[in-house]
C-alpha cells in the first residue's frame, strides 16, 4: 500500500517553477531517500506533503488521504522533522514536546507515556529540563524528531535530518532513523550521499524541480568494473586481458606512482559479472606482480553529480 | 547499535545550573537590571525611613503632635514603585546569589504576611510592622552579602589558602591604602561579607555557601521580628491589607525565584509551601461560605474576608501548578481537583444560601433568612466561577487552550510581561496620588461649598493623560510578537503543520495576550484596596467594576488589530508600528466630535451622535459612569473578528500564493 503517493505535482512561485510534474510513491515501511542539490525542489515537494503550502496542479495523498481536500488528516498521520529545525527556545525541553502532543492531540491517558518513549528514544532524558535555546545544535535536532515522533504518526518526513551535524552525530541520526524504518514509513531529504547508501532502499534524484530518476539503491549500484595495477608490458596485458571470457572493454588509466613499470586497467565487463579470479588466474600463470584487484561498484556520487550534471550547463547558459 | 558520546561536552554545572540558573536563555549582562534593582533599594529603604518615621513620631508626641510627617501617599507610592523595580530586578538578574536572595525575601515576606493574617483576628497591628521590618532587614542583608565583592573572591579559593591570607592583605588589595575606622564602618556590608565568605569557604561547597549565608541572614531578620513584637504593641486597621499585600508580594518573589531556582529540592519545597498556603486560604473561603450558610440570621460575613481568601487560593494554587508542571508530574492533580470539584462545592452552598430566603418564603411561616445574593452571593458565585473556570483550563486538552497558555507563559519569558506590570504599577501610583489630591481638596472645598465634584470618585483616579495612554499603549506592545516572531524563526511551519486549524492559533493567542491584558490591568485595583483597608475610607467601588469590564471589552478591537499586523509582517517593530497607526485610527472619531463640539456649529445631529458612540475616550468615560452599552461592546467585539478573521485569512494565504 503506498503510504505516500504523489501525481503530476507542479508548483509555480510566481513565475518561478519550483516543482515540475513530480510523480513518485512511497510503500509501507520503506525508507526512502529524497536527494538532489540546493534548490531543486525537495524542501517545496516536503512542504507540500505536509500541507503546509498546496500546489499549483497536480495531487498527493499521504496516508491515503488528500493534501489538499483532508488536510487535517494528513497532518495527523504525519511526523515532520523540518531542516532548519525551529523550536520556541524559551520553552523547556519536556514542556515543549508535552505542549505539542497535546496539540497533535493525543490521548491524555498516552501523553506521559509517548513523551517519555519519544525522550528516551531520541536520546534527550539528559536535557529533558534544560531550555530549548541553551542546547547544542545536535541536542535542537533531537528534540525536533521526537516532536517529529510524539504522536505516532505512520509516516515521517525529515528534511535533511542531518545537515550542521558533526559526523558523531550524523551516525547517531542515520542509525535512530533506520531503527525508526522498521514501523514507520519514512521519507528523508538529503545532499550527503553515504547517509543515503546507509540507511534507505530507495532513492528518488530530483533535479531543477523535476525527477532525474528514482530505483531501489541495489538496482543502482549494480553497475560496477573491475581495477586492475599490475607491474608488467602494457600491451601484453591488454592482449591478456582482451582473451578473458565476459570483458567488454578495456580502459588504460594514468597511474601516478607508474616509473617502475606498473601500469593501471579499467575493465568492464558483460552483465557486470565478476571477473577477478579469472584474471588472476592468466596474470599470475604469466608471473606478473598484482598490486591491485578490485571490483568496484558504481557509487551513488558519480550516479547522482551524473544525473545532475546538466544543472552546470543550465547555469553557464 | 553504536553508543556515541552526548555531542556537548558537559558543561560545568556550577556555571550552567547554579550560578545562572536554568531559566537563561542567554547570559544577558545583568547590569541594567541590577542598577533598577538598586534604585527600587534606594526608594524601598526610603518608603522604610518613612515608615519609621512617622511610627517614631505617633510614639512620641501622640496622635496631636505639631512635628512634621510623611503623608501616607508618598509612602505608598514610594513603596509600590520600589517594590515594581525590585520585582524586574528579581526576575531578571538570575545570578544565584540574587535570586535566592530574592527567594529567601520572599518566603519571609510570605510567612509575614500568613502571621500578620493571623494576627488580624486579635487586631495586633504590630503583626505589620512585623512583616515590613521582616521583609527590609533581610532584603538589606541579602543584598549586603549579594553585592560584596568578597563572598565572590574568596570562595573559589581552597580553604587552606582562604586561613592563609590575612584578611588586612586583601582589604589593601581592593582599596589600596589605608582605610580609617570610619570607612570601614562606612563598608560593612564588605565587612559581613567577608566574614560570611571565609566561614563559608571552610564549610563547603559554593551552595552549602549560599544557603548558610542567607539562613544567618533569615536568623538576624527573625531575632529583630522577634524584637519588633516585643517592642510595639498599638492596635492598627491596617494589618488585613497589609498582611494581604505581603502573601501576593512574597508569591510573586517566591514564584520568580522557584522558577530560576536549579536546585530541585529547593524547588519542591516552593511550590509545595505555595500549594499548602493555596488549600489553607481555600479552607478559609470554605469556612466563611458554609458559616453563611449556617448563620442566617445576619447578611453574611463573605464579602472582604472570603472573597480576598477566595482571590488568594486561586492564585497561590495557580502558581503551585505553574511549578509543578500540568505534565510529567500529577502532583497538580490535587491542587486542580481542589480547584474544580471544592469550587463547584462551594458555588453550590452560595447559590443554596442565596436562594434560602426564597424557599423559606414557601417552605416556612416563620423561619426568615437574611437577603444574600447582593452582593455576597453574587461575589461569591463569581469567585467560584472564576476558580472553576482556571481549574479547568489548566487541566483541559484543548488545542485552543494549549496554545493560549503557552502565549500567557511566553509573557514572562521576556522582559515584556515585567515592563508592562512595572509600568503600569507605576502609573497607577500616580494616577493614585493625583487621586487622593482630588479628594483632599474636594473635601475642602466641599466644607465652603465651592466646587461640585462628580459622584463616581473613582473617575479622577481612572480619567487621565497616563492612564488612557497605558490603554492605547500596553496592547500593540503584547500583540506585535505574536505571529511575527513566529514567522521570524520559522516556528509557525512547525506549529501549523500540527494538526490544528489556523482559526484555533489565531484565537488562541489572541486570547493569550488579551487575558495578560486583564492581568495586568488588574492592577488597577490596588490602590483602591490600600485606599479602603489602609485608611479606612469608604467609597463607591462599584463603577471600578463596569470600568474593567469596559475596558477588557474596549482593548479587544485593539488585540485583534495587532494580532492581525503581527501576522502581515516577520519584523517586531513593523508589526508594532502597524498597530500603533491601526489604534490611533480607532481614535479618530474622537478627534472628530471634539471638533464637532468645540466648533459648536450645527454639523448634522445624527454624525455628532454617530462619532460620539464610536470615540473612545466617550466610551471610557461611560464605562467609568458605571454604564456599559452594548453597542459599545458590540462595536469592539466586531472589530477584534473582523481583524481575526483577516488574520486567519492571511495565515491561509500561504496556500494559495
Amino acid at each position: 500500500m503506498a503510504m505516500i503517493e504523489v501525481r503530476d505535482l507542479t508548483k509555480y512561485f510566481g513565475n518561478v517553477l519550483a516543482v515540475d510534474h513530480v510523480s513518485f510513491s512511497v510503500d509501507k515501511g520503506e525508507i526512502v531517500g529524497f536527494l538532489g542539490p540546493n534548490g531543486a525542489g525537495k524542501t517545496t515537494t516536503m512542504r507540500i506533503l505536509t500541507t503546509y503550502i498546496s500546489a499549483t496542479s497536480g495531487w498527493a495523498k499521504v496516508a491515503g488521504y488528500d493534501v489538499m481536500q483532508q488536510s487535517h488528516e494528513v497532518r495527523q498521520n504525519l511526523g515532520y522533522l523540518p531542516e532548519q529545525v525551529p523550536l520556541y527556545p524559551e520553552m523547556r525541553v519536556e514542556e515543549y514536546l508535552h505542549y505539542r502532543a497535546r496539540l497533535k492531540q493525543v490521548d491524555r491517558r498516552q501523553r506521559n507515556r509517548r513523551v517519555e518513549y519519544v525522550l528516551e528514544r531520541c536520546r534527550i532524558v539528559p536535557v529533558r529540563r534544560r531550555l530549548i535555546g541553551t542546547l547544542s545544535r545536535g541536542y535542537r535536532q533531537r528534540v525536533g524528531l521526537a516532536d517529529a515522533l510524539v504522536h505516532d504518526p505512520p509516516i515521517l518526513i525529515l528534511d535533511e535530518p542531518t545537515s550542521g551535524l558533526d559526523p558523531g552525530q550524523q551516525q547517531e541520526t542515520l542509525n535512530l532513523i533506520r531503527e525508526l524504518g522498521q514501523d514507520h514509513t519514512v521519507l528523508l531529504s538529503t545532499h550527503i550521499l553515504p547517509e543515503v547508501e546507509e540507511v534507505c532502499q530507495r532513492v528518488i534524484i530530483i533535479n531543477q524541480g523535476r525527477i532525474a530518476l528514482q530505483d531501489r539503491l541495489s538496482q543502482l549500484q549494480r553497475d560496477s568494473h573491475i581495477v586492475l595495477e599490475v607491474k608488467a608490458p602494457e600491451q601484453e596485458v591488454q592482449r591478456l586481458l582482451q582473451q578473458v571470457e565476459g570483458v567488454r572493454a578495456i580502459h588504460t588509466v594514468p597511474i601516478e606512482d607508474g616509473a617502475d613499470g606498473l601500469c593501471a586497467f579499467q575493465i568492464e565487463t558483460f552483465d557486470n559479472r565478476d571477473l577477478r579470479l579469472a584474471i588472476s588466474e592468466r596474470l599470475l600463470r604469466q608471473g606478473w606482480p598484482i598490486r591491485r584487484l578490485d571490483l568496484k561498484r558504481r557509487s551513488l556520487r558519480d550516479l547522482f553529480i551524473q544525473v545532475t550534471a546538466g544543472r552546470a550547463s543550465s547555469y553557464a547558459a | 547499535m553504536t553508543t556515541l558520546a552526548p555531542d556537548t561536552k558537559k558543561p560545568d554545572p556550577r556555571l550552567v545550573e547554579e550560578t545562572y540558573g536554568p531559566s537563561v536563555i542567554e547570559e544577558r549582562p545583568p547590569e541594567v537590571a541590577r542598577s533598577v534593582g538598586v534604585f527600587g533599594f534606594f526608594l524601598l529603604g526610603g518608603t522604610i525611613v518613612m515608615l519609621a518615621w512617622n511610627a517614631i513620631r505617633y510614639a512620641l508626641g501622640g496622635p496631636d503632635t505639631k512635628l512634621p510627617f510623611f503623608s501616607n501617599n508618598w509612602i505608598v507610592f514610594c513603596g509600590v514603585t520600589a517594590v515594581a523595580l525590585l520585582y524586574y530586578h528579581a526576575a531578571f538578574d538570575r545570578a544565584l546569589e540574587v535570586r535566592r536572595a530574592y527567594g529567601i525575601l520572599a518566603w519571609l515576606v510570605l510567612v509575614a504576611g500568613g502571621l500578620g493574617g493571623l494576627f488580624w483576628t486579635v487586631h495586633q497591628w504590630w503583626g505589620t510592622v512585623a512583616a515590613i521590618l521582616t521583609a527590609f532587614l533581610t532584603g538589606l542583608i541579602s543584598v549586603a552579602v549579594t553585592v560584596c565583592p568578597w563572598v565572590n573572591s574568596v570562595r573559589n579559593e581552597t580553604p587552606e589558602e582562604a586561613l592563609s591570607q590575612t584578611p588586612e592583605a586583601s582589604t589593601a588589595d581592593t582599596s589600596a591604602g589605608t582605610r580609617s575606622a570610619w570607612a570601614n564602618v562606612l563598608t560593612w556590608p564588605n565587612a559581613l561579607g567577608q566574614f560570611l565568605g571565609r566561614w563559608n569557604n571552610l564549610i563547603g561547597t559554593d551552595v552549602v555557601v549560599t544557603r548558610i549565608t542567607f539562613g544567618a541572614a533569615a536568623l538576624v531578620a527573625l531575632a529583630l521580628v522577634v524584637v519588633a513584637l516585643l517592642v510595639v504593641r498599638f492596635q492598627w486597621p491596617a494589618l488585613p491589607t497589609a498582611s494581604n499585600i505581603a502573601l501576593i508580594l512574597g508569591l510573586a518573589f517566591l514564584m520568580t525565584a522557584a522558577k530560576h531556582e536549579s536546585n530541585e529540592v529547593w524547588r519542591l519545597a516552593a511550590s509545595y509551601v505555595l500549594a499548602y498556603a493555596g488549600y489553607i486560604a481555600f479552607a478559609v473561603l470554605a469556612l466563611y461560605i458554609v458559616r453563611d450558610l449556617v448563620v442566617t440570621t445576619e447578611g453574611g460575613l463573605f464579602a472582604p474576608v472570603g472573597l480576598l481568601a477566595g482571590i488568594l487560593s486561586l492564585l497561590f494554587l495557580l502558581a503551585h501548578i505553574n511549578l509543578a508542571g500540568t505534565d510529567a508530574d500529577s502532583s497538580y492533580y490535587a491542587a486542580t481537583i481542589c480547584l474544580v470539584f471544592g469550587a463547584l462545592l462551594l458555588g453550590l452552598l452560595s447559590l443554596l444560601r442565596a436562594l434560602l430566603p426564597t424557599l423559606a418564603f414557601y417552605l416556612s411561616d416563620t423561619w426568615r433568612p437574611s437577603a444574600y445574593f447582593i452582593p455576597n452571593g453574587l461575589l461569591a458565585l463569581i469567585l467560584v466561577l472564576v476558580q472553576l473556570t482556571v481549574g479547568l483550563v489548566t487541566v483541559s486538552n484543548n488545542q485552543l487552550v494549549a496554545i493560549l497558555r503557552r502565549e500567557l507563559l511566553a509573557y514572562f519569558y521576556t522582559p515584556a510581561a515585567y515592563l508592562v506590570l512595572a509600568g503600569l504599577a507605576i502609573i497607577a501610583a500616580i494616577q493614585y496620588l493625583t487621586w487622593v489630591g482630588i479628594l483632599h481638596f474636594a473635601a475642602r472645598d466641599i466644607s465652603r461649598r465651592e466646587v461640585i465634584y462628580q459622584e463616581p470618585v473613582v473617575q479622577y483616579y481612572f480619567y487621565g493623560l497616563l492612564p488612557v495612554f497605558a490603554l492605547l499603549a500596553i496592547p500593540p506592545f503584547l500583540t506585535m510578537r505574536l505571529f511575527s516572531e513566529e514567522k521570524r524563526t520559522a516556528t509557525l511551519e512547525v506549529l501549523l503543520v500540527a494538526p490544528v486549524s489556523e482559526t484555533t492559533v489565531v484565537l488562541g493567542k489572541f486570547l493569550g495576550a488579551w487575558c495578560f491584558f486583564l492581568v495586568a490591568w488588574g492592577l488597577w485595583f490596588v490602590f483602591p484596596l490600600i485606599f479602603r483597608f489602609l485608611m479606612g475610607q469608604p467609597f463607591d467601588y462599584r463603577p471600578m467594576l463596569s470600568f474593567y469590564v469596559g475596558t477588557a471589552f474596549l482593548v479587544m478591537s485593539f488585540i485583534g488589530l495587532g494580532v492581525f499586523f503581527s501576522a502581515i509582517t516577520d519584523n517586531q517593530v513593523i508589526a508594532a508600528v502597524l498597530s500603533y497607526a491601526g489604534v490611533l485610527a480607532l481614535f479618530v472619531p474622537q478627534l472628530l466630535y471634539w471638533q464637532f463640539t468645540w466648533a459648536g456649529r450645527g454639523t448634522g445631529e445624527w454624525l455628532v451622535k454617530l462619532v460620539q458612540q464610536l470615540s473612545l475616550l466617550q466610551q471610557y468615560e461611560s464605562f467609568l459612569q458605571g454604564q456599559l452599552y452594548l453597542q459599545h461592546l458590540l462595536y469592539h467585539i466586531s472589530i477584534a473578528a473582523f481583524f481575526l478573521f483577516l488574520t486567519v485569512r492571511v495565515l491561509e494565504s500561504r496556500k494559495w500564493k
